[in-house]
């Protein structure tokens, strides 16, 4: 599904990742934990295709393609998909007209037929109420006005409606409560499928009790200093990342 | 040997002397005719026309129209209880039947004074060049009447079209007046347009004026407003650009309580110019104004915009916001801002704001990480930067309406 060799990226100059290797197979999902600074969104935002970034070395295979070569609009029609840890308002979009032209837009680059009106209407209506998004929320531009938990639930409302094949959740449980962090979590969950790869990325083991990873990563100062099973996250909470910084 | 210092008349300045000369004036009229004999049309160094160098701009003065008896189909920009045609400055013949409550006559010269009274070249072009125009008289009835005002120049001859509109909504009353102009393509004639508003006491006017003349046209928009008590007075001036464009607003607070909602939206590319110069003055307590602008800036294209709001010594409690904001879609286009407050009351609040920018790379990137190729989600950006001085209008026809043209100017943008 993706496969990362030997990725580095910097930005500005500056040298963020520093030789990434990481695979994930159809089905699996894998979690990056790391100290702040220590290139996790950068690794998230390379991957969405955002241009702030210089690839100096190293590829990403995604589906056997070069994902490097696409632009961020054609890798999500290829499936990636990134829930932002910070999504962005765009004030005079409405989110219903935004959702439409992007499901749109990638059946189009597809090849597939346009959803017409009422399909879509239905579509929406239905993973919005399994995400709690009011039918208020649909009607305000953008993210305008949304709280942090509002905002990650459109997030994942937005991911079960393009239904990509690769998603990348950047802290998706930063500025969540214990209810918007279930709601989440069970949305997230609900996507999980033999087709469908995953890169849960967080700071807190928290997410992970309710989203479980086949894969933990420890990341730090650009690289994946450690990979292991789930208890990997428990033992680095118990322990902070002290051992893994030093090491890197 | 003294050497007198004289000005090299331009040909469009010695065209328009022409114009003045073959007319006989008197009056408002010739008073605004002085002016401009005197002083010929302004340049950079006169402060109001620094950004429009008229001078440089008008190659020529066209002679005025002929009357032209000619009136064309077309479709009126929104559903309107009233549709009229003024066709090379010369306002038609009015329509038989008008709703309750509305009264409308074709009126010569002098039409409407709503300006304010410090001299302004564009409105003493209009008072001087102007054959007259509609006089509309609205009083209150059971339905808002929509007016529309289509303002078309026809013909392979380049014409200067002057005309003046004058509206007094009275007391309590409420209209909405839309208007538009068109004109040919190929041809490099010139409007002078003016309207003339009166606002009274409780009155509510809504307007709307599109501003789509051909490429090669020059537009010199006027519009004065006086408002009464309790009134308001809500203008919406879109500009589509043409070789140049100059709207000057005047708005004048005469009686307390009263609001103004100034807005408008510019979209301009190539070597286009415009110029929108607004002057807000409270000259009573109690009232509040927002003043709101969008230039989208493309190609070469240049946009001025020139706000004034002026709050006098007795306007105590005035509430002014104004703000100004232009996108930028090209390297070498270029936006002019000049927000201006000049206020001698105490207890005031008044602000400005003017921004300037390119579209913003993290709302562009986050619209292409959903699937969303570039030109569309650019179009969707710059929709929306306009959509926020569009969607204060009341009617949703008016809004549907504006937005398409957004639409249409944007789909020849990217073809």
């Amino acid at each position: 599904m993706l496969q990362i060799n030997n990725l580095h990226a910097e930005v500005d100059g500056n040298k963020i990742l520093r030789g990434i290797n990481l695979t994930i197979k159809p089905g699996e999902v894998h979690a990056i934990m790391g100290p702040n600074g220590s290139g996790k969104s950068t690794l998230s935002y390379v991957l969405a295709g955002k241009d702030d970034y210089e690839i100096t070395e190293g590829e990403i295979l995604f589906k056997g393609e070069d994902l490097l070569d696409m632009e961020a609009d054609e890798r999500a029609a290829a499936g990636m998909f990134l829930a932002f840890q910070y999504p962005i308002e765009i004030p005079g979009v409405a989110t219903m007209t935004f959702l439409r032209t992007a499901m749109n837009a990638q059946r189009k680059a597809r090849g597939e037929e346009e959803l017409n009106t009422p399909d879509f209407m239905k579509i929406v209506k239905q993973k919005a109420a399994e995400l709690n998004v009011t039918a208020d929320m649909l009607k305000r531009p953008l993210n305008v006005g949304f709280s942090g938990g509002e905002k990650k639930r459109n997030e994942i409302m937005q991911m079960a409606l393009l239904e990509p094949s690769m998603c990348v959740l950047d802290e998706t449980d930063s500025g969540l409560d214990i209810d918007a962090l279930r709601i989440v979590s069970e949305g997230v969950n609900a996507l999980r499928g033999p087709d469908r790869g995953m890169l849960v990325i967080t700071h807190y083991q928290r997410l992970l009790d309710h989203i479980v990873p086949d894969v933990v990563h420890v990341m730090s100062a650009g690289k994946i200093v450690k990979s292991g099973g789930k208890e990997l996250a428990l033992e680095l909470e118990e322990k902070g990342y002290a051992d893994y910084v030093n090491a890197a | 040997m003294t050497a007198q210092p004289t000005n090299m008349q331009t040909q469009a300045e010695k065209a328009l002397l022409e114009i003045l000369g073959g007319q006989p004036l008197t009056g408002a009229r010739e008073i605004a005719a002085g002016r401009l004999r005197e002083s010929g049309l302004p340049h950079r160094r006169v402060e109001e026309w620094k950004y429009t160098d008229l001078r440089a701009y008008l190659k020529d003065f066209p002679t005025l129209a002929d009357q032209s008896g000619a009136v064309l189909t077309r479709e009126p920009l929104v559903p309107a209880d009233v549709s009229l045609q003024v066709v090379n400055g010369h306002a038609q013949s009015v329509p038989g039947e008008l709703p309750d409550g509305v009264s409308i006559s074709v009126a010569k010269t002098d039409n409407g004074t709503a300006f304010h009274t410090k001299p302004s070249t564009t409105v003493d072009l209009n008072t001087a060049l102007s054959n007259g125009g509609y006089s509309i008289a609205i009083s209150k009835a059971d339905k808002v009447p929509v007016i529309f005002i289509d303002h078309i120049v026809d013909g392979t001859e380049a014409v200067t079209a002057a005309f003046r509109h004058s509206i007094t909504v009275e007391s309590g009353a409420n209209a909405t007046l839309v208007e538009r102009f068109s004109g040919p393509s190929d041809v490099a004639y010139l409007v002078s347009g003016g309207l003339s508003a009166f606002v009274g006491d409780g009155a509510f006017l809504t307007h709307t004026r599109v501003v789509n003349e051909g490429p090669q046209s020059s537009h010199l928009g006027a519009i004065g407003a006086r408002l009464g008590a309790n009134a308001t007075y809500e203008p919406f001036v879109m500009t589509l650009g043409s070789y140049l464009v100059r709207t000057d607003v005047h708005l004048t607070f005469e009686g307390e309580h009263s609001h103004g909602g100034v807005r408008g939206a510019t979209l301009i590319k190539g070597d286009e110019h415009t110029d929108m110069t607004l002057e807000v003055d409270h000259a009573a307590p109690n009232c509040t104004s927002i003043e709101q602008f969008k230039s989208v800036i493309d190609g070469r294209a240049q946009a001025v915009f020139q706000g004034k709001i002026m709050v006098k010594q007795i306007a105590q409690k005035t509430d002014a916001k104004m703000m100004s904001q232009g996108l930028l879609l090209s390297e070498n286009g270029e936006f002019l801002n000049k927000p201006e407050l000049e206020i001698f009351a105490d207890d005031v609040v008044c602000g400005h704001g003017a921004t300037c920018g390119d579209l913003d790379d993290n709302l562009l990137f986050y619209l292409l990480s959903r699937g969303i190729p570039r030109p569309v989600a650019e179009t969707m950006m710059v929709q929306a930067f306009v959509s926020e001085a569009i969607e204060d209008t009341e009617q949703p026809e008016i809004i549907e309406a504006l937005e398409a043209m957004v639409e249409d100017w944007l789909a020849t943008r990217q073809a």
